[in-house]
């Protein structure tokens, strides 16, 4: 095909945007609503992952160390403890350290612990992971050590939390496919009342000896514009609603939701990825809706 | 140029529209082909614009076995043909220009090659100054005329027109078909018109294809009633 050909295809895909723009309206509104639906669902979903997260990162794994335990021993264990990519803090509590957190804790006894010895509480390192699914592989690693005494893990929250994340992520893939399944018919039928109002320019195409792709890609052009279009508005009131949302939530929440507002994912930190994901589900829903409209309208 | 071979067609649900039809066409001529409303006139366009196939019998069309055709090669084959409607079929949201220009394009046509070949379809149909125009500031006889340029922009060597009178005044009409014989006679198109309108066919005469009940029932040349414009313009 000449450039002069493709050229005059692109200026007609645009030049229909407008010259179809009542249609054009009808496609941006549905498909704005269908990618505000998904942007919520993957909003709802990132924000309950890292509630999740957060939540399995205030879990500390204890592991003690033996008292005859050699310095040598427990070089090699917290060796070990740095050699796991999932253990994001660690750290070391000393014989002594141990005793002296343990008298500020249970201040009202204080004076039953001045007569124990510095060396009566085993030296410990306190860690904490960032998946509670590697938990049982990294206890399972570390118990292997001789200066290992005993392993602390909060096993049944990690199970918990698994399980949680699990459905989670199920719940999510299957509500943004189900919504993705519904834009698609919904935009196609649009696109297809768009082509049915057209059908004629269509039939002349054919017959002066259009070939499908000529008579596709303005259509898909229009169809491409639209879905972007309608992911530039879907990212922007997504973005104006949810700083909105956030803001009214924390403004005056209570102790509970302010513990949770650590988690709460800002949107800075998503939207790049958010509007990657608009624009690409726009397109791809813009220009799959019109393939499918014109299906029909293509029989030789 | 077009060549019907023991043609019969009918349809899904059993109507038979044509039967055991054998029709030539040669290069260069103009031909009528009149009928009634459900004669079949509409089916043998159908076929010969391969927008439909045979039950049984050929059809060549331009040089394409338009029974074995392969689908990709269609749009190909019908480049050859020039269409005219009874509708028109024009683009209302072009200009009279763009309208003619819309069959080159499509054909994949250089910008220089449009800008110049335009210009010239519509000085042969007397449209020459309307370039700018929205067709619906045109007249029906207008209109067809651009549908006319249209049809010859490609330049090709067979016209099809289907009732081109049928949505036109009768003075207009006479303007259309004269319009069409100027065509067949300077540019050595071949050009079936199909038309309803029997007064037009006996007041310019010449081939007389006549279907009736799916058959063809007359084929041959009459004489029309102003053989004087004929002669004037055979002078030419």
């Amino acid at each position: 095909m000449r450039g002069s050909s493709l050229k005059y295809l692109a200026k007609e895909g645009v030049r229909n945007v407008w010259l179809n723009r009542l249609m054009a309206v009808a496609s941006i509104g549905v498909l704005t609503a269908c990618l505000l639906l998904v942007g919520i669902a993957i909003l709802l979903s990132e924000n309950v992952n890292n509630m999740v997260l957060f939540v399995e990162q205030q879990n500390d794994i204890v592991i003690f160390i033996k008292d005859d335990a050699t310095d040598e021993q427990v070089a090699e264990l917290e060796a070990a403890i740095d050699s796991q990519k999932n253990i994001i803090q660690k750290t070391y509590i000393s014989q002594a350290e141990a005793l002296e957190e343990m008298t500020e804790r249970i201040d009202a006894a204080a004076e039953l612990f001045e007569s124990l010895e510095e060396d009566t509480l085993p030296a410990s390192f306190r860690i904490r992971i960032d998946n509670m699914a590697y938990l049982e592989d990294i206890i399972l690693y570390i118990d292997q050590y001789d200066a290992v005494e005993e392993i602390y893990a909060p096993n049944n929250v990690a199970e918990t939390m698994v399980s949680l994340k699990h459905t989670i992520n199920t719940f999510s893939i299957l509500m943004i496919s189900t919504l993705i399944l519904v834009s698609m018919i919904i935009i196609s039928n649009t696109i297809r009342a768009t082509v049915f109002a057209r059908r004629t320019e269509v039939g002349i195409m054919r017959h002066v000896g259009a070939t499908n792709s000529f008579i596709r890609i303005p259509f898909l052009i229009e169809g491409i514009i639209l879905g972007l279009i309608s992911a530039i508005i879907a990212y922007f009131v997504i973005r104006f609603a949810y700083n909105n949302v956030i803001g009214v939530l924390f403004e005056n929440a209570s102790p509970f939701l302010q513990s949770l507002e650590e988690s709460i994912v800002p949107f800075q930190t998503i939207s790049g990825r958010l509007f990657g994901y608009f624009a690409a589900a726009g397109v791809a829903l813009g220009a799959l809706g019109t393939l499918i409209s014109l299906r029909s309208h293509l029989k030789v | 140029m077009i060549d019907l071979i023991d043609v019969s067609f009918e349809y899904e649900n059993g109507t038979r529209a044509l039967s055991h039809v054998d029709l030539k066409i040669n290069s260069g001529e103009f031909a009528f082909v009149v009928g009634a409303s459900g004669a079949g006139k509409s089916s043998l366009l159908k076929l010969l614009t391969r927008e439909t196939v045979t039950t049984s019998g050929k059809v060549f069309v331009n040089g394409f076995d338009l029974n074995r055709i392969k689908k990709k090669h269609i749009p190909k084959f019908r480049r050859s043909l020039g269409m005219i409607f009874q509708d028109f079929r024009l683009i209302p949201t072009m200009n009279v220009f763009d309208n003619v220009a819309f069959g080159l394009r499509v054909t994949d046509h250089s910008a220089k090659y449009i800008r110049n070949r335009v210009p010239y379809v519509l000085d042969l149909v007397d449209l020459k100054g309307k370039e700018k125009m929205r067709t619906n500031q045109l007249s029906g006889g207008e209109q067809q005329r651009v549908a006319i340029a249209r049809a010859l922009a490609n330049d090709p060597p067979l016209i099809i027109a289907d009732e081109p009178t049928g949505n036109i005044d009768p003075g207009l009409s006479l303007q259309i078909v004269e319009l069409l014989i100027e065509i067949n006679y300077r540019c050595g198109t071949t050009i079936l018109m199909v038309t309803h309108e029997h007064d037009l066919v006996r007041y310019f005469g010449g081939r007389t294809i006549s279907i009736e009940n799916g058959e063809v029932t007359f084929d041959d040349y009459i004489k029309g009633t102003n053989e004087a414009w004929w002669q004037n313009h055979r002078k030419d």
